[in-house]
């Protein structure tokens, strides 16, 4: 702790500007377009939706903060090969909209890559709205330095009022942790397409490590916005890494799973690992399963769990053993096109998952 | 606790070593570090941010960061070579040797600002410079600094730089190659009790990727006394960084004290 006030001293004498983002409510979310713009036709009365959280272009490595990893800072290798990985993927499953998080633009971690731009000048995407979630000019911790890291909407077609949205912050953190810690958030975008009423798009990461209620307060105020467009006669896809189980999930604890070399759990003094237990987060998110259509429905979920898998933190085959990533809508998935693409966990810890939506006239 | 001791420590050896002698009178400089003027024998000059600098005799003067070489054990020697007229120059050498001072915030957790994943090899940091001065009147003088820093040893991973201004250029040659600088200041007198500096300083990082770097400052100094002297002002700061070009706008304090010796008396 020393070590840390010694920090913010420097920091003091040296930095005049805010050293880390804090962001307001709402914001303006930041938008990139591809270097060379592609000829995407419109579309005729449906789009493909694919989310996917690409951990930030690693892969399978061992970053320190999940994994029980050791390492911080990868190679520029290693990042762009991952992401050529991932894009390849991206492209052999053609969505319209891909929602990503955890893409870095701008960080030490990952040697400085511009993974939007990579994916925008590699995929058939012209345009991609980033809201910044992790934005530090330095974190002094394990020695992260510069972050730049958030959520991604790409598209084939340049969408409209691109806004980051804050969601609820973690209030089991001391203030200077809280500072320098990520601040998740939805992104929202219009898709207005001839011929079809506007659709929002959200791309939703919500906070994985709470100890707290943070989760329920983060979906409640994610119910609220999609609450807010139905009662205005709207319409919304929503797609993300919500970071929680279907409430009928037959294991609820990855205490032990997740367990790392000389830890201990589910004994008096450590009860359970942070972000590894899931029980009592049903309330709130459940909430999403019974007022919207999700592309997955409990019933089907229940039927065959493992085959809808999408995330694992070190899983000794890579095959995931948890399901974290969903989509929402109020108006209509085409049946039968839900996917969750478990190949693709290769490249990240999550697989990607994708579903069709019909679009609304 | 270590670091309260360690604080302890620094302002007794401010306030309570060395029995001071006033100087005579304001010099034109308040930074004798940054021209090619040494201290007298027996005179010392100390500050936050620059060396404790100790004239050995009218030519020779040592330099140190005292408290830093708790974790970079650094030794500085400037050489007057040339004083005639109102022109002064100097060669300045300089080891540091800055392996404890990385490994220290190496490591897990808060705090850290170097990844724990890379090994810290043995480093020295050698530096050689030529000052030149030139006293244009009583009331200005002017001063410049050619230097080059080298690092003898293993390179770290350029990978683990610590990218933050004003250290990002000082510990640049871990792990790039050679860092050459080019330091020009203005001193002047204002009044009996203001003082003023104006810096620019470039630095040039001989590597593939990354290489200029600017700091340029305007710096007020008020002495209360002629042992004190306050300092205050910005400094600009322009770098090419491994993440991209990046300006900064800093505050700069400084506090000096300078004195001398005295010698104990003989009868």
């Amino acid at each position: 702790m020393n070590r840390f006030i010694l920090v913010i001293i420097i920091f003091c004498f040296i930095e005049c500007r805010k050293v880390s983002e804090t962001f307001e409510p709402i914001e303006d979310a930041i938008i990139y377009s591809a270097d060379k713009q592609k000829n995407n036709p419109q579309p005729l009365n449906e789009i493909k939706l694919m989310s996917w959280n690409i951990r930030f272009g690693i892969g399978r490595s061992n970053w320190f903060g999940d994994a029980c990893g050791l390492n911080t800072i990868f190679d520029k290798n290693i990042v762009d090969s991952t992401l050529n990985l991932i894009t390849e993927k991206i492209n052999k499953e053609n969505p319209d909209i891909l929602m990503v998080q955890e893409c870095d633009v701008n960080s030490k971690r990952t040697s400085y890559v511009q993974e939007i731009n990579f994916i925008l000048n590699n995929t058939q995407f012209n345009y991609a709205y980033y809201g910044p979630v992790w934005q530090s000019q330095f974190i002094p911790s394990h020695g992260l330095g510069k972050m730049d890291m958030g959520i991604v909407i790409f598209s084939k077609w340049k969408l409209e009022n691109a806004k980051r949205i804050s969601l609820p912050l973690r209030s089991d953190q001391s203030a200077a942790e809280k500072y320098f810690y990520l601040r998740y958030c939805m992104l929202q975008v219009e898709l207005n397409i001839e011929g079809f009423k506007s659709v929002k798009l959200f791309n939703v990461h919500s906070v994985a490590f709470s100890s707290d209620d943070t989760k329920k307060r983060q979906y409640d105020f994610i119910k609220n916005e999609f609450d807010k467009i139905k009662s205005d006669g709207g319409y919304f896809a929503c797609g993300g890494d919500f970071n929680t189980l279907p409430s009928n999930s037959i294991k609820k604890d990855y205490c032990i799973e997740d367990m790392c070399e000389g830890e201990k759990f589910h004994d008096t003094e450590n009860k359970h690992k942070e972000g590894s237990n899931y029980l009592g987060e049903d309330d709130g998110f459940n909430q999403l399963f019974y007022n919207y259509n999700s592309s997955l429905s409990l019933e089907k979920y229940s039927q065959n769990e493992s085959v809808y898998f999408t995330h694992t933190t070190r899983h000794p085959n890579n095959k995931p053993d948890r399901r974290l990533d969903y989509f929402f809508t109020n108006y209509q998935w085409i049946q039968g096109t839900d996917t969750t693409y478990q190949d693709a966990i290769k490249f990240s810890d999550h697989a990607a998952i994708s579903v069709k939506l019909k679009l609304p006239k | 606790m270590k670091k309260t001791k360690i604080f302890i420590l620094f302002i007794i050896f401010f306030v309570f070593t060395n029995k001071i002698i006033f100087a005579d009178s304001l010099n034109v400089y308040s930074f004798i570090q940054k021209t090619a003027f040494t201290n007298q024998a027996k005179q010392f000059n100390k500050s936050l941010w620059e060396p404790y600098s100790y004239g050995i005799n009218k030519r020779i003067e040592l330099q140190s960061f005292l408290l830093g070489n708790l974790l970079m054990p650094n030794i500085s020697v400037k050489i007057n070579l040339i004083k005639k007229n109102n022109f002064y120059l100097s060669s300045q050498h300089s080891i540091n040797y800055f392996t404890p001072w990385l490994k220290f915030w190496q490591g897990n957790g808060t705090g850290a600002i170097i990844s724990p994943e890379t090994d810290i090899p043995k480093l020295f940091l050698i530096e050689n410079g030529i000052f030149v001065s030139y006293l244009i009147n009583n009331k200005l003088l002017i001063s410049s600094n050619l230097n080059m820093t080298l690092a003898l040893g293993t390179k770290i991973n350029r990978l683990y730089s610590i990218d933050m201004p004003i250290i990002y250029n000082r510990f640049a040659p871990a792990f790039e190659n050679a860092v050459f600088s080019l330091k020009t200041n203005l001193q002047g007198k204002i009044t009996k009790r203001f003082n003023y500096m104006a810096t620019f300083d470039y630095y040039y990082i001989n590597s593939n990727q990354f290489s200029n770097f600017i700091e340029t400052s305007i710096i007020g100094v008020f002495a209360k006394s002629t042992r004190f002297k306050f300092c205050l002002g910005p400094k600009l700061v322009y770098g090419q960084y491994p993440f991209g070009n990046q300006i900064n706008i800093l505050p700069y304090f400084n506090i000096i004290f300078n004195g001398s010796i005295k010698s104990k008396k003989t009868r």
